[in-house]
């Protein structure tokens, strides 16, 4: 699946996961990912990831960007930013650049929010620092 | 080094006369024109296009529709020799390749040639444009690794390259980039209105492990069934327009 000349839509969307459509599986891909049905395994792109309402994913996620409206249960790591919508059920470790969580959201898991750093400590190849942790319930 | 033309069965007809005529002035004004295939009842195009490729031409032409078009295409993988294609009615092959029967014999004379993936059934049958199977409860395999199941009845479209139609979230297909695009329709019915949902997928390779019950490749060759189906990269070449969609 992982492949870096991969054409995206217009929106940047890579690949959609249906409301009817469930997979299993180790899912790497370069574009962006739109979530609304189930998944469990592991979620990796470079791209943006939207995970829908309804959609149920039992797995360790890592993207750019995210938007996130059901549920997930597993580890989150996001290069940028995370928008957690108040319909998401998140039971997991957070790892961000910047996070929102809206009103309403369930947040069960260590939240770390690195702000900037996260890029300038990539670059200078130091650990990254925990700035903030939280968690919501 | 000859140009050879490959006459669509359906063809045969009076009503097409006047066109292949007109077809024919104008491949001989640009200078392009070749030894004329009718195909008929009994005439076996698998032998024809066998017999043709030894004698490496300089290109094979299909003159007709999509299925003529994919089933050339099937033959000529492997070969380098160019595939041209002047579509006579609705073609979803030439409208991705940005051929319309206008712009066909420029199109031929330009010889824009460019190297194509196709879509292979089982290691047998080829297709260029796309597959489309009905399915009932279906479980795919993406490359080997991801389980992909959908429930109750949808409409599987294993894609290489597509036209206008192209209206579907995810990625464009791109008939050169290695991979064949796979969409997952199913139609949702409410109270009130019809909606359709969509999966879409990239992969190389498809295995389809049940729930199959229909399958047609390329606007309307049926096959009895399928297990895998896999692309194979840039394996046969062909003249596009220079509005091509990938």
């Amino acid at each position: 699946m992982f492949n870096k000349n991969a054409s995206v839509g217009k929106d940047g969307i890579e690949t959609v996961i249906g409301p009817s459509v469930k997979i299993e599986g180790n899912f790497v891909c370069q574009g962006g990912i739109v979530i609304e049905g189930e998944v469990k395994g592991i979620i990796k792109t470079a791209g943006f990831l939207e995970v829908g309402e309804a959609a149920s994913v039992i797995a360790d996620v890592g993207a750019k960007e995210a938007k996130i409206g059901g549920e997930v249960r597993g580890n989150i790591k996001i290069e940028g930013y995370m928008e957690v919508t108040s319909s998401a059920r998140l039971f997991g470790d957070i790892e961000a650049a910047f996070v929102s969580i809206a009103r309403g959201a369930v947040v069960k898991g260590k939240c770390s929010i690195l702000g900037s750093e996260t890029k300038t400590s990539k670059s200078n190849g130091k650990q990254k620092e925990e700035v903030n942790q939280d968690s919501h319930e | 080094m000859n140009n050879i033309y490959v006459y669509d069965q359906e063809l045969s007809g009076r009503r097409y006369q006047k066109l292949l005529e007109q077809l024919e002035t104008r491949l001989t004004d640009l200078g392009i024109g070749g030894k004329i295939y009718r195909l008929g009842p009994m005439t076996r195009l698998e032998d024809m296009a066998r017999e043709e490729l030894a004698r490496h031409p300089k290109t094979l032409v299909a003159v007709g529709g999509d299925i003529l078009i994919s089933r050339l295409a099937g033959l000529m993988t492997g070969s380098k020799i160019p595939l041209g294609v002047i579509p006579i009615g609705k073609s979803m092959v030439a409208d991705a390749f940005g051929i319309s029967l206008e712009s066909a014999c420029r199109t031929l004379a330009a010889r824009r040639i460019i190297d194509l993936d196709v879509g292979r059934i089982d290691n047998q049958q080829s297709f260029v444009c796309r597959a489309v199977i009905e399915a009932n409860n279906p479980i795919l395999v993406l490359d080997n690794d991801l389980n992909v199941s959908a429930t109750g009845k949808v409409i599987i479209e294993v894609v290489n390259v597509m036209g206008d139609e192209y209206g579907y979230r995810g990625a464009q297909p791109k008939a050169d980039d290695g991979r064949l695009n796979v969409y997952i329709l199913k139609t949702e019915t409410g109270l009130l209105k019809r909606d359709i949902s969509q999966s879409a997928f990239v992969c190389r390779k498809l295995l389809i492990k049940s729930g199959l019950t229909k399958i047609e490749v390329d606007g309307g060759i049926p096959l009895a069934g399928a297990k895998e189906i896999e692309v194979v990269p840039k394996i046969f070449s062909a003249i596009v327009g220079k509005d091509r969609k990938f």
